[in-house]
C-alpha cells in the first residue's frame, strides 16, 4: 500500500509543481477564481485523502502484525 | 465573472495548456492508483480472514476430540481448547478491528474519488475555455499573408484545396533539410511524423473546421513562414528571439506594410511565448501530444511540411 500511496503522492507533487509554476504567471481575476473554484478544493481533498489514508493503512499494519505474530 | 476573462495574461497560455493536460493525467493515473489501493488495503484483510478460518477449523478439532476422549484425559484438552478459543476470539477481534479500518480507507478513496471526478472535468473545461479565448487572440498573428483581393473563395473549402502544396520550409528553397534552419532558442524542429496526428488532430479533419482563422488564411501563413521567415533565420543565426522580431518589424516598416498584414506578426504567430506550437512526450510514449497548436500542425501537414517549429517537453530524451 505504501508503494501505491507513493506513486499517487508522486503525482499529485507533480501536479502541485505545474500549479505553482502556472500561478506565478498567471495573475489575473481568471487565476482567482479557478484556484478558488477549484484548486484549493483538491488540494484539501488531496491533503486530507493523504494524511487519513496513510494514518488508516499504519493502523490496519498495526492489527496485520499482531494477528500474525 | 465570465470565464473569458479579456484581461487574462496572454503569457500564461502555455502553462495553462500543460497544467490542463497535467490536471487530466493526473485524474487517470489517481484513478488507476486509488483501485489499486483498494486493492492492496483488502489483501491483510483477507489474510487475517484466513488466519482465523484456520483457527476456527483447530478449535472444532479440538472440540471434537474433547468430546470423543476419555474422562481422565479431559484436563488437559480443556486448557488446550480454552487457550484455542481465547485466540480465536482474540483474532474476530482482530478481523473485526481489520475491516473497519479497510472500511475507513474505501471510504476515504471514495471521497476522493467523488471530488476529483466532480472537480477535474470542471477544471480543465474551464482551462479550455480560457485557452479558447487567448487562442482566438492569438490566432489572429497568422492571418498575416492574407492578401485583399486575391480571388481566394475564402468561404469555399473546396477552393481552398487549389493552394499551391507549399515544400517543408528551408532557406535554399530545396525540400529537405528543414532542420538545418536555425530556430529561435526554446524552438526545435520537430518531425511530424513523431507527432500522434492520428489521435491529437480528431477535431480538425477539414478546412470546415478552421473557425477561427479560415484554412486558407492559415495555408498563407505558413507560406510567409517559409519563404520570408525562414530564409531570414537562416541568415541570421545566434540572433535572439527579441533581435529578430526587431529584424521584422524593420522589414514591414520598410515595406510600407502594416503589422496587421506583416511579416512580423507571422514571426510572432510561431515564436511568441504565448502561442507557440507545444508539444509534449512522456517517457513511455512514441509520438508527441498537441497541447497547443493543432490548426497549424493540420496546415502544415496539408502544406507538404515534413516538420515543424515548437516548444516541447519530451521525457522520452
Amino acid at each position: 500500500m505504501k508503494a501505491e500511496t507513493g506513486n499517487l503522492q508522486g503525482d499529485w507533487r507533480t501536479l502541485e509543481a505545474c500549479w505553482r509554476e502556472t500561478r506565478e504567471g498567471w495573475n489575473d481575476s481568471v487565476a482567482w477564481r479557478f484556484e478558488h473554484e477549484f484548486w484549493e478544493p483538491l488540494s484539501q481533498a488531496a491533503g486530507k485523502m493523504f494524511r487519513e489514508t496513510e494514518s488508516l493503512s499504519e493502523r490496519l499494519e498495526r492489527v496485520r502484525a499482531k494477528v500474525t505474530r | 465573472m465570465a470565464n473569458g476573462d479579456k484581461t487574462a495574461s496572454v503569457e500564461s497560455h502555455e502553462a495553462l495548456a500543460v497544467l490542463r493536460e497535467t490536471m487530466r493525467r493526473f485524474h487517470g493515473n489517481a484513478q488507476d492508483s486509488t483501485a489499486n489501493l483498494r486493492h492492496k488495503a483488502a489483501r491483510p484483510l483477507s489474510e487475517i480472514e484466513q488466519i482465523v478460518q484456520a483457527q476456527q477449523r483447530y478449535v472444532d478439532s479440538l472440540e471434537s476430540d474433547a468430546s470423543n476422549s476419555d474422562d481422565d484425559e479431559d484436563g488437559g484438552d480443556t486448557a488446550e481448547l480454552d487457550a484455542a478459543r481465547d485466540r480465536l476470539a482474540e483474532l474476530e477481534a482482530a478481523q473485526a478491528e481489520a475491516g473497519s479500518i479497510v472500511g475507513e480507507i474505501e471510504s476515504e478513496l471514495n471521497q476522493f474519488g467523488t471530488v476529483l471526478n466532480e472537480l477535474i472535468p470542471r477544471a480543465t473545461d474551464f482551462l479550455r475555455g480560457k485557452l479558447d479565448v487567448l487562442n482566438e487572440k492569438a490566432a489572429i498573428r497568422l492571418d498575416t499573408a492574407s492578401t485583399p483581393g486575391t480571388g481566394m473563395d475564402m468561404t469555399n473549402p473546396a477552393a481552398n484545396r487549389a493552394l499551391p502544396a507549399a515544400q517543408t520550409p528551408t532557406a535554399s528553397g530545396t525540400t529537405d533539410s528543414v532542420q538545418n534552419v536555425p530556430l529561435p532558442d526554446g524552438y526545435h524542429w520537430v518531425p511530424l511524423s513523431e507527432i500522434d496526428v492520428a489521435n491529437e488532430l480528431t477535431g480538425v479533419r477539414s478546412p470546415n473546421d478552421f473557425k477561427k482563422v479560415d484554412y486558407a488564411t492559415m495555408r498563407r501563413g505558413l507560406e510567409t513562414f517559409r519563404n520570408k521567415i525562414l530564409p531570414t533565420l537562416n541568415s541570421n543565426r545566434g540572433k535572439t528571439l527579441w533581435d529578430l522580431n526587431a529584424m521584422f518589424r524593420d522589414q514591414d516598416a520598410a515595406s510600407g506594410t502594416s503589422y496587421e498584414h506583416g511579416v512580423q506578426r507571422a514571426f510572432e504567430a510561431f515564436f511568441s511565448q504565448g502561442d507557440a506550437i507545444y508539444l509534449d512526450r512522456g517517457r513511455q510514449d512514441n509520438h508527441f501530444k498537441i497541447i497547443n497548436g493543432r490548426h497549424r500542425i493540420k496546415a502544415a501537414l496539408d502544406a507538404g511540411w515534413t516538420a515543424i517549429p515548437a516548444r516541447t517537453k519530451d521525457l522520452r530524451q
